[in-house]
């Protein structure tokens, strides 16, 4: 709980749980204040080399310490610190599954470090990793405590539920189930995991160990308190070793089983000419190069090819796609080419991340993370107007919720896509046309150019949000 | 001997386990999973010792086998 009165600025709505600290905002720059009770942890954490281990190989994320408190003190203060900024925030159901697997491999990486100077994480959940610079990176700089020989991991069942529970039904089950971390914000339940799970995926010793073993001990022992006086338990650091290798090598040979998505293989069987591919690119190179765009969100991004010209032309690019397995084709290039400025993300589009938490407050729905000053979107507006059956207006309502300047793709109803959409369909949509599209969008945008892609039946259109 | 001990255990407990029933795990204090690490901490710690070790065991063996 934390002890803190303030005149003017509270902690963050999501910051609240640990009583080592909290986040708060001051002079829209975001602090960290570390409680009296953090003290010997956190010089421990500096003194003992971990910290600055941590940082070289960019595992945590730095900070400064605020000298002279700018920001108002509050009571119980140690420390005031300054870490730096991430650009966009993003939450494991929003991840592919390399993306939650390499999540969970650097939460062990550090427990590891951490175990080598004599500290250990109280905590391992999905939400202390965010993606920065292509990278997963802790963001919870108060998580470490000092280690005590003979305790075990403290963080052992949140690591299995948030990570390991969830890493096992995606590759064993199905990748959509990551969607289950909407529903279990503190991870999956053991049970229902084991549940879930066929019986042969209990023929790995992982599984075996610390899913179903795990699930059957915390139900067998739910009702008894643990009698920590018996002396004769212990749990020794080789053991912890053991046990970080042993979840170590196991998440890191899983892979989800070959399959091929809707989506995986767009750009090869689309009716696009290369020819009209290429000028397509050659216009939202130039497009991007003309706005100079700092953020950008690419909607229906598919493989990245397009978030690409944005990260080019300088943009810290968010790239959302439907597909996982598309995102997650993204996200394996993305990490070959050491790209920094793309973060890929697996988003429905017609239905967002919402707020979730206690208060709704804990996570933000997608809105609350923007705008961004362009949103790109390419051979998608088909797939909201025909498929969705979304009108036109409340489309360019909202996109111009999300965007200072909007690049944005008008697919026609001759278009071979288009034509697949409504073979299945009545044609319901006498709006959807050229004309009808330029009628919606001319309420919340002025449109400043509308080249035909040349080689398709397409036009790009450039707009700017009306304010 | 204390690691048959810790093996007899989780033999036991194993076989309890498989008696108990659904608890939707809504009440979980965390003594399962604190129990288990120790139950299986003997386990973790003897096949990390093996694996830092294998390759001076195999070393080992080959040297012995090879000579001949």
């Amino acid at each position: 709980m934390n002890n803190c009165l303030v005149q003017h600025h509270s902690p963050l709505a999501s910051s609240f749980r640990d009583p080592s600290g909290f986040l708060f905002k001051y002079n829209a720059k975001l602090y960290r204040q570390i409680n009296l009770n953090y003290q010997d942890n956190y010089d421990f954490l500096i003194s003992s080399g971990l910290y600055q281990n941590l940082i070289g190989q960019r595992l945590l994320i730095t900070h400064d310490e605020v000298a002279n408190p700018e920001p108002p003190s509050f009571i119980n203060t140690y420390k005031i610190i300054n870490p730096i900024k991430i650009p966009f925030i993003s939450y494991p159901y929003e991840w592919c599954f390399e993306q939650l697997k390499d999540a969970a491999l650097c939460t062990l990486q550090i427990q590891k470090l951490a175990l080598d100077h004599s500290m250990s994480l109280k905590d391992a959940s999905c939400y202390n990793i965010q993606f920065y610079q292509g990278q997963p990176i802790l963001i919870d700089t108060l998580s470490f405590e000092k280690y005590n020989e003979g305790i075990p991991w403290e963080a052992y069942k949140q690591f299995c539920q948030h990570f390991l529970g969830s890493l096992v039904l995606m590759a064993c089950v199905d990748v959509r189930l990551s969607q289950l971390l909407k529903i279990y914000l503190d991870g999956i339940p053991l049970d229902l995991v084991l549940k879930l799970l066929p019986k042969t995926a209990l023929l790995s010793p992982t599984v075996f160990f610390h899913i179903y073993l795990h699930a059957k001990s915390q139900s067998h022992y739910s009702d008894k308190p643990l009698e920590l006086k018996n002396s004769k338990h212990s749990f020794s650091k080789h053991a912890f070793y053991g046990l970080i290798d042993q979840l170590t090598n196991y998440i890191h040979d899983l892979k989800l089983p070959k399959i091929k998505t809707e989506w995986e293989g767009y750009y090869d069987e689309t009716n696009y000419s290369n020819q009209a591919f290429e000028y397509k690119k050659t216009l939202v190179h130039e497009f991007l190069s003309n706005i100079k765009p700092k953020t950008v969100w690419d909607l229906g991004a598919n493989t990245g090819v397009f978030s690409q010209l944005a990260s080019d032309a300088g943009a810290y690019t968010v790239s959302f796609d439907i597909d996982p397995l598309a995102v997650q084709k993204n996200y394996l290039n993305c990490k070959l080419k050491n790209e920094k400025n793309i973060l890929p993300l697996v988003l429905d589009l017609t239905n967002p991340s919402s707020a979730l938490g206690w208060e709704n407050k804990e996570r933000d729905n997608l809105l609350e993370r923007g705008p961004v000053d362009v949103a790109m979107a390419l051979a998608l507006i088909h797939h909201l107007a025909v498929s969705n059956n979304l009108p036109l207006e409340k489309i360019s309502s909202f996109l111009k919720k999300i965007c200072t300047h909007l690049i944005i793709e008008f697919v026609p109803k001759s278009d071979s896509q288009v034509q697949r959409l409504l073979s299945s369909r009545n044609n319901i949509f006498p709006n959807y046309t050229q004309e009808g599209f330029e009628k919606a969008f001319i309420q919340d945008f002025q449109i400043q150019k509308k080249p035909q892609v040349v080689g398709s039946e397409r036009v790009l259109y450039i707009m700017k949000a009306k304010h | 001997m204390r690691c048959l001990n810790n093996l007899l255990k989780a033999i036991l407990l194993l076989v309890m386990f498989l008696y108990t029933y659904d608890s939707y795990a809504y009440l979980d204090p965390g003594t399962g999973s604190y129990l288990l690490q120790i139950i299986l901490g003997t386990l973790f710690a003897t096949f990390f010792t093996l694996k830092l070790y294998w390759r001076k065991i195999k070393a080992y063996f080959q040297e012995k086998f090879i000579k001949k």
